[in-house]
């Protein structure tokens, strides 16, 4: 199963979690199974005026990922990734490796 | 002839002097377009002879039709619509919506996407004796009051009239909005720092337009005052001074307008329309 971190930069695990979600400048998607970086992408919606949130969470269906872990999406992407069943785990000041971790042992929550 | 009262500060006197120099000139409209909080009936008490609903038109998805191919959201500069083809859902956000049209002409299904129209915000039209009287009063909970404001002005107004147009605080979209057709701008301020602040951001806006503009001074102090500096160095004239006074303030309160509690200010007010009149013939 993939899940998506939005994190601050493309250095991988390392990167530090973005604060803000929609606007987060790269996503990580990550193979939770396979425990394996899936791939890094940037942003590209990260400046446009008005609905980002909305790009993103388009961009988080397409994926395929079935979590999104990451700083709190605004009520307009929270309302499309809960009508598309992704679970929103929001977590702070964390890399993605801690994150990764942290989601592996409250996945139950 | 368009004459616009703005300020930047907020509370500096715009409706104050709008109101009464409608009052003063008397065949004339007074139009309020502080779209948020419009206050001019408070004191011109119009009898209101029409009351309409403004409207925009927005896009209404039949999910039953749409074929979930994500042309409209793609097209949408503002990201009003979001498509989710896995789980067959059209959403649509109506506070991002800038009523453009351009889902409508690019959806290449019939009948996925229509038209409806979206009330905004009520205009209203009267007359206080001799001035016709339009307002326009947003409905709470909208983003923006530029597409009302821009409404009346361009259906709703007629430019052969002399119009005293009262706008909103501020220097922000719908003040911009206001100021665009305007053939002279008053600039209403107080001598504070708050006041002269506000008044420089103003006047920036009013120079990008290329407008004329003259400043009035409300709670005047009866010397010079910082506000008189600056009308020299950014030469746009101080064309009246209205006096700080608790008697003004009080009869305000009651709703009594200024010429009915300062003796001699309707001559004065004639006087500048009279003025501004000569100069907007000279250009």
């Amino acid at each position: 199963m993939n899940v998506l971190i939005a994190v601050e930069n493309d250095a991988g695990l390392d990167s530090k979690l973005d604060s803000r979600f929609g606007r987060a400048s790269y996503f990580l998607i990550y193979d939770m199974d396979e425990e394996k970086i899936v791939s890094i992408e940037e942003n590209k919606f990260k400046n446009e005026p008005s609905g980002v949130g909305l790009r993103t969470a388009s961009f988080l269906i397409d994926s395929g990922c079935k979590v999104a872990i990451g700083a709190r999406p605004g009520p307009k992407a929270a309302s499309i990734l809960n009508a598309a069943n992704i679970k929103i785990v929001t977590v702070e000041n964390k890399t993605a490796k801690e994150a990764i971790d942290w989601y592996k042992q409250n996945a139950a929550l | 002839m368009y004459i616009a009262v703005a300020s930047g500060k907020g509370g500096t006197g715009k409706t104050l002097v709008s109101t009464n120099l409608a009052l003063s000139i008397g065949t004339c409209t007074y139009v309020d377009l502080d779209v948020e909080e419009p206050n001019g009936s408070i004191f011109l008490k119009p009898e209101i002879e029409e009351e309409l609903q403004y409207t925009l038109p927005v896009p209404e998805i039949n999910e039953g039709v749409c074929t979930f191919c994500e042309t409209c959201a793609k097209a949408c500069t503002y990201n009003a619509l979001a498509i989710i083809p896995p789980i067959e859902k059209a959403m649509f956000f109506p506070d991002l919506c800038h009523a453009c049209g351009v889902c409508t002409y690019v959806c290449p299904v019939d009948g996925a996407l229509k038209e409806v129209n979206k009330e905004i915000g009520k205009i209203r039209i009267g007359r206080s004796g001799p001035i016709k009287f339009v307002e326009g009063r947003m409905n709470v909970g909208q983003p923006s009051g530029v597409p009302l404001i821009r409404g009346i002005i361009n259906r709703y107004l007629d430019m052969k009239d002399l119009l005293i147009v009262d706008l909103s605080p501020g220097t922000s979209c719908p003040v911009v909005e206001g100021l665009k057709k305007s053939d002279y701008i008053i600039l209403v301020t107080e001598p504070t720092p708050f006041g002269l602040n506000d008044l420089k951001l103003t006047v920036e806006i009013v120079n990008e337009l290329e407008k004329d503009a003259g400043i009035i001074v409300n709670k005047d102090n009866g010397k010079r005052t910082i506000i008189d500096d600056f009308s020299d160095e950014a030469n746009i004239p101080v064309i009246l001074k209205i006096p700080y006074s608790i008697d003004i303030q009080r009869a305000y309160s009651k709703g009594i307008p200024l010429i009915e509690s300062m003796p001699g200010i309707k001559e004065k007010f004639k006087a500048l329309i009279g003025t501004i009149f000569e100069k907007n013939e000279k250009n």
